[in-house]
């Protein structure tokens, strides 16, 4: 009798219980994780934070973020051999360059039906350049948000040269901007800078930059050449443009006033021993919180061609699978906007490294304000990114990293003085890997 | 009589031999001493630039021409401000003075004899004054080619016509106790009064804000794992192949021969898809299970085993030892040092092992990360920053140094015994 | 010898010792139900929609491989009804190998590997109790130093190991062991972890029960040293079958196939190495670009001048056969500079003069410090302004300033020297061993006859050291033929293929590219490349220590 209760009232805790933990189950919120790829722990704090304010902000989603690795490397072999494990998280961010390999394995989905069914949307935000390559159809070869959306882009940088104002100071020459507003920025000017700085002393140079593709694909725009046509489906090497653009950096390179080919060039401009250092937003923080000198950013000079920079770029993608589920789809979509938000690109270009990729007065407005930006010519960016930077894009027509890679070698040996430019020219086209779908 | 004057003839001169013999000896002693220390100065020095450049601040590493020691600017205040004090000549004697900051631009004048076309810079110089002190005469005079103008400046009380050969800024500097005492002077090129001063605050920055405390520890866990697990595998697989005979175990013993010459890199890639497989991808034990077996371990303790007398075994298993028993009260306590040999190249190994930790550790899962990893981020994150990539590299080559001034009898003997067999 | 003369002999036989038993009924039952698990096994890989995204090559593969042990099992399964020893013999390797097996899988399903970050990170919580192990160290240490026997060093070595359990225990607690305990519990009772666990302890069971009955068997002594021995090898044995034998294979798998990481492996044949090896050969007039007679994706790799033609030679893959050439100009170089100064300081230290071991130490020092890390510490030796190598070559040659991390010319250089540094004390250690092992009666007779040094060192030294040399050749080749660290660390700023080394090249087709396929491939040439290099090591070494004879 007495045991008989006993397990009736066992089993109904036990009934209660379980339906209760199966409910509570119901109404647990759709986890959706993301994960960027921050370059150090300050980035990975403000990410944390924006994950928590979008978490508290919509309902019934809660939001997991995930730190990446700091090298371009590693973060994406991480990626693909999740994806292909089916353990990668909902959204992630990838450079712009990785959308075409994401997009053509079929890993990353296309928003496009999401996108077009919300009224709230409008891809004209963005700048125009990464909404092109972000929209783009590889089989109609089109490029609108009915046929294609890869993802939102995260943030845009272009080039800039970080200037050590103490020395042009000390050399007594006019600086890059003031040389700009006299409408005499251009490749001499530049070269006799460089000689003027460099004439200070055996441990200062007038110039340097990081060898990697886009440094010196940039002169070869300024020139009119560069690494392909305009549709990426020839290689465009061969171009008297590109060939210009080699032999002013290898006279450059050869007046012994720069950063040697190869070397790092950002210690020593930190020490301050370089005139103008080349490179993107992302110096920024680590300048601004070691240069004991006046700095400031200056536009890249105009070449043969006029005034050209790059739009670096990378955006937030979403994991395909994670579209089969309509309530995650959802979910994902929501987190997707709130992520490229005027709120919450502010809090993140608020650390100096990155700038907003919406291309509206809102988002300058508060890029402008923050304490990071305060003071300097920041409008040496964004005025290349409105005007005349054109967007780092995917290579939809063939392997980037293989083709860069034989690029990247070949000009090389030309700066360091192994190969004539006219032999580059001859032979480059041949040497690529053939493009074309 | 004559015997003995031979004798004496026949020892003194055997005694002059060896006396000469051995003043030889101690020069070329000498000479060996002499190139030894040159040797072992030249292999110490990376250390030593190690060691004191991870004491140092981030600018006096940049300074130049390099120095070994680490130095501090001194400071003093200065309208309410701590800023660097200057030695340099003014009006004749040495005082130290303080940058205001203020820059002024300055002409630097000269003859037409004494300056250098090619490098203004290097011309000699008449006089330096401030650019709105000096008047443009409006004439130039060519030089070689290059029009240098000419201005009406003031020389000791007389005004006089000079080439300006180039324009420059300088700061101005004060005494801070006397303002009034001021001159001008290039900022960077001034040296600050400096004393020697070690940071020791970079060790504690690079091992709590750079994350090197928790990888030295995951480096410790793994290499004690690791290391523990190699010798014990190697001494039960040592001991099958030189005491046991079963059937295979020599073509077994030929397949793990043939292994060693098999390169790491063949596996990183199978390796890394089996860890994907078992889900042990960046997590530590992707660093240690498989790395328990060792073909070259086992090779080792065979070959010692082989030189312990049979004898011994047979007297064991009299007195009624199992083989586990013989293997481990017999044998084990017999091979100390080829235990230690082991144990210590496994924990060279493991510790300093790179390729495959960032194979399969991702770079964002910082708290698996073991000490060359961190290095290689430190070496990204802190490129500005070569005093503080030095203190991780010293902090990351401190434990295996503990470890060879412990038992370096092993390390040395151990390595060289390996290589004569 | 004592194994052979034994060979023939019978243990003891008792009566209770012959005949079938349930037990050996029961053992051969567990022995079939074992086959029936695994050929269920083999059907269900086969069965398989998708094997891990390694293809179905390897799948097959593996199904093929169980359906062979499920073969083994049930053929043991009927020699022990047979009592036969070969039978008992096969269920014993294969019960006690599946328990190591086993003892791997509840780790695995129990997530206890995942667990070693928990438990690094406990010590890393409580990191100062670590101290407490140098101090039990120290005691004991302190304690060795007194004679053996006085009770002084007694009370200290047990003090300092009692400091060191203690802290053990401490930091265990303080981790959370007795929450990963109960963790580990709540994990154990679940469906999956208990069967294993079953299986477990079954597989121990019969292993155990069978390895004691052998005199039913009629096990011979030579008989029972073979399991025995297996049984000793087993823990080597497993871990090189899984994580070497199974990983070996699948690299060569894969080194036929294009595989990208994300897609399937799709079997191309031979296509990675014709790929990495293919060449053009074309003679053109001197002055005539090598682009125009190339094929398309072909890089000129080297020219040969005949007359007014030349001969190009261009790969498909220009940067493998530059980054090959890379690797062997390296191994040469290291060679130079890492081999023989250390015989010289070798010969110098085997003066046998006072303080040699204290050299000995110090030149053996940089081989201990990771190559990340020295690499560190180069990086701004030889920084071209602020670096002390630049600023001492400035003090003989004012004008000179060598860009050595980023000049193509000379990147290599520098980083041989690094290599050279870490590795000449090394060599030099293990070439003072070889020729202390030289008899003195042999140089002493030597000098007898009136040989100058350089003879006795050619002639006589030399050849009784060759085999040292050779060890210290082969070696110091292996190593550089495998370099990577050294150029990624040192040489990861320039864009310049002279960076690449043979690894750096399939690291970045790897890990960079995606490329796995290409990189298994690359491997394997690497592998017969260094095969090559030992095999004619060994013949001129088997040459040079034969004239001694």
């Amino acid at each position: 009798m007495n045991r008989k209760l006993v397990i009736v009232a066992l089993l109904a805790v036990l009934t209660a219980s379980l339906s209760f933990a199966l409910v509570a189950n119901a109404q647990d919120d759709v986890t959706v994780t993301w994960r960027t790829r921050p370059d150090n722990q300050a980035e990975i704090d403000v990410y944390t934070s924006l994950s928590d304010s979008i978490d508290a902000k919509l309902d019934g989603v809660t939001l997991a973020y995930q730190a990446g690795g700091t090298e371009t490397a590693g973060y994406q072999a991480t990626l693909l051999t999740e994806l292909a494990a089916g353990t990668a998280p909902d959204i992630f961010w990838i450079p712009g360059t990785d959308i075409a390999t994401f997009a053509g394995e079929g890993v990353i989905a296309n928003l496009s039906a999401v996108a077009t069914a919300d009224a709230d949307f409008d891809a004209s935000v963005f700048y125009p350049q990464q909404i092109n390559e972000l929209t783009y159809n590889p089989e109609t070869g089109e490029s609108n948000v009915e046929q294609a959306l890869w993802g939102l882009p995260r943030d845009a940088s272009s080039f800039a040269l970080y200037v050590n104002l103490d020395l042009f100071e000390e050399a007594g020459i006019p600086t890059p901007t003031e040389q700009l507003e006299a409408g005499n920025w251009n490749w001499e000017t530049f070269t006799q800078t460089v000689k003027d700085i460099g004439a200070l002393g055996d441990d200062v140079v007038g110039f340097g930059l990081n060898a990697w593709w886009a440094n010196w694909w940039l002169w070869m725009n300024a020139a009119g050449g560069g690494y392909f046509n305009a549709d990426k489906t020839e290689c465009a090497l061969n171009s008297d443009g590109t060939r210009a653009a080699l032999e002013f950096l290898v006279e450059l390179y050869g007046s012994g006033e720069t950063v040697p080919f190869g070397t790092d060039s950002e210690p020593p401009f930190i020490a301050g021993n370089v005139g103008m250092f080349l490179n993107g937003r992302w110096a920024t923080p680590n300048t601004a919180a070691q240069a004991t000198f006046n700095w400031d950013y200056a536009e890249v000079p105009a070449g043969p061609n006029g005034q050209s920079n790059w739009l670096f770029w990378g955006a937030y993608v979403v994991n395909a699978s994670s579209l089969e589920d309509p309530a995650r789809a959802a979910a994902v979509w929501n987190v997707l906007k709130e992520l490229t938000s005027v709120e919450s690109q502010g809090l993140v270009t608020a650390l100096g490294a990155n700038i907003p990729s919406r291309a509206g007065e809102d988002a300058i407005a508060a890029f402008f304000a923050s304490p990071v930006s305060e003071g300097k010519n920041n409008a040496a960016f964004t005025n290349a990114l409105a005007n005349y930077a054109v967007a780092e894009a995917p290579l939809w027509t063939g392997n980037f990293g293989e083709y860069d890679a034989v690029v990247g070698a070949e000009v090389t040996k030309v700066i360091n003085g192994e190969l004539s430019p006219a032999d580059f020219q001859a032979n480059i086209c041949g040497m690529v890997p053939a493009l074309g779908m | 009589m004559t015997t003995l004057a031979y004798e004496t003839e026949a020892s003194r001169r055997a005694l002059e031999k060896e006396r000469r013999a051995l003043m030889t000896q101690r020069i070329l002693n000498i000479f060996v001493y002499i190139i030894l220390t040159a040797v072992a100065y030249l292999l110490l020095f990376p250390f030593l630039y190690l060691l004191f450049t991870s004491l140092k601040t981030t600018t006096d590493v940049f300074h130049f021409p390099p120095r070994l020691l680490p130095y501090v600017p001194l400071t003093t205040e200065y309208n309410g401000e701590q800023v660097t004090l200057y030695s340099m000549e003014v009006n004749g004697q040495q005082r130290n003075m303080v940058d205001t900051g203020e820059s002024v631009r300055f002409g630097f004048f000269t003859t037409e004899d004494l300056i250098n076309v090619a490098e203004p810079r290097q011309s000699g110089l008449i006089t330096q004054v401030p650019i709105d002190l000096a008047t443009d005469t409006g004439r130039v005079v060519n030089v070689g080619g290059t029009d240098f103008p000419v201005y009406s400046v003031e020389v000791n009380g007389q005004s006089q016509e000079l080439l300006l050969a180039f324009r420059g800024g300088l700061s101005r500097f004060v005494a801070p106790d006397d303002p009034t005492v001021e001159t001008f002077a290039n900022a960077r090129t001034t040296s600050p009064v400096e004393r020697v001063e070690f940071q020791w605050a970079n060790y504690q920055s690079v091992l709590q804000l750079r994350n090197l405390d928790r990888s030295l520890i995951n480096t410790a866990l793994v290499t004690v794992l690791v290391t523990a697990g190699q010798v014990l595998t190697s001494l039960l697989g040592g001991y099958a192949f030189s005491r046991m005979q079963f059937r295979g175990r020599d073509a077994v013993f030929l397949v793990y021969l043939g292994t060693i010459m098999i390169p790491f890199v063949v596996l990183i890639i199978p390796l890394y898809q089996l860890m994907q497989v078992l889900g042990w991808q960046d997590h530590l034990v992707a660093l240690v299970l498989p790395w328990i077996f060792t073909a070259y371990g086992t090779f080792l303790m065979r070959q010692f085993f082989i030189t312990i007398p049979k004898e011994l075994e047979e007297a064991a298993q009299l007195d009624g030892l199992s083989r586990f028993g013989t293997l481990f009260r017999v044998f084990v306590p017999l091979s100390g040092a080829a235990i230690a040999t082991q144990a210590i190249i496994t924990f060279l190994y493991a510790w300093n092992s790179f390729i495959w930790p960032l194979v399969i550790i991702s770079e964002g899962n910082t708290p698996n990360h073991v000490v060359t990893l961190t290095l290689n981020q430190l070496r990204n994150a802190a490129q500005s920053e070569p005093n503080l990539m030095l203190t991780g590299a010293a902090v990351a080559i401190l434990p295996p140094l503990i470890l060879f001034v412990l038992a370096q009898r092993y390390f040395v003997e151990g390595i060289a015994n390996t290589g004569s067999k | 010898m004592t194994t052979t003369m034994q060979a023939g002999q019978r243990s003891g036989i008792q009566p209770s010792d012959q005949g079938m038993t349930p037990q050996v009924m029961l053992v051969a039952l567990w022995q079939a139900l074992l086959g029936v698990g695994l050929v269920w096994g083999a059907i269900q890989v086969w069965n398989m929609p998708e094997f891990f995204n390694l293809g179905d090559v390897v799948q097959r593969f593996l199904a093929v491989v169980i359906l062979l042990t499920a073969i083994a099992a049930f053929a043991s399964a009927f020699m022990v009804w047979q009592l036969s020893n070969n039978g008992r013999f096969i269920a014993i390797i294969m019960n006690f190998s599946f328990f190591a097996l086993s003892i791997l899988l509840l780790g695995q399903v129990l997530g206890l590997y995942q667990g070693l970050d928990q438990l690094s990170e406990g010590l890393w919580r409580n990191a100062p109790w670590l101290l407490g192990f140098p101090i039990g160290y120290a005691l004991v240490w302190v304690g060795w130093r007194f004679r053996e026997g006085e009770s002084v060093r007694e009370w200290l070595v047990k003090a300092g190991l009692g400091v060191m359990m203690v802290t053990l225990v401490i930091l265990l607690l303080l981790s959370g062991l007795p929450n990963s305990i109960a963790d580990l519990f709540r994990a154990l009772v679940q469906p999956v972890p208990l069967l294993v666990l079953g299986l477990l302890i079954g597989f121990f069971v019969v292993g155990t029960y069978l390895s004691r009955d052998g005199a039913r068997f009629g096990e011979t002594i030579a008989q029972r040293e073979s399991w025995q021995g297996w049984l000793f090898l087993l823990p080597n044995f497993v871990n090189f079958s899984l994580f070497f034998a199974i990983p070996l294979l699948l690299s060569l798998y894969l080194s036929f196939t294009d595989y990208n990481a994300i897609s399937r492996p799709e079997w191309v044949g031979l296509d990675n190495y014709i790929g990495l090896l293919q060449l053009e050969f074309h003679t053109i007039p001197a002055e005539q670009a090598s682009g125009t007679v190339l094929t398309q994706g072909y890089g000129e790799i080297a020219s040969i001048g005949l007359g007014a033609n030349r001969l190009v030679i261009g790969a498909r893959d220009t940067m493998f056969w530059v980054s090959l050439g890379n690797t062997f100009r390296y191994c040469f170089m290291l060679l130079l500079l890492g081999v023989m100064p250390a015989l010289l300081l070798a010969l110098l230290l085997n003066t046998k003069i006072p303080g040699m071991k204290f050299y000995r130490a110090i030149f053996f020092l940089p081989s201990i410090a990771a190559v990340v890390g020295v690499a560190l510490i180069w990086q701004w030796l030889y920084d071209p302004i602020i670096g002390f190598i630049n600023y001492a070559i400035r003090f003989f040659f004012p004008e000179s300033n060598i860009n050595w991390l980023s000049d193509p010319n000379v990147m290599l250089v520098a980083v041989v020297i690094m290599a050279a540094w870490q590795v000449v004390g090394f060599n030099a250690v293990i070439f003072l061993a070889g020729l202390q092992n030289i008899p003195k009666e042999v140089m002493e007779a030597s000098t007898v006859d009136g040989a100058g040094p350089i003879t006795r060192f050619f002639r006589i030294m030399m050849p009784l050291i060759a085999p040292t040399t050779f060890f210290v050749v082969v070696t110091t080749l292996i190593s550089g033929l495998q370099a990577f660290s050294e150029m990624y660390v040192l040489l990861w700023a320039t864009s310049d293929n002279a960076r690449l080394t043979t690894v750096y090249y399939l690291y970045e087709e790897g890990f960079e590219r995606f490329q796995f396929g290409n990189a298994s491939a690359t491997a394997w040439l690497l592998f017969i490349v260094i095969f090559i290099v030992t095999l004619v090591q060994f013949r001129l070494s088997n040459r040079s220590s034969a004239y001694q004879d």
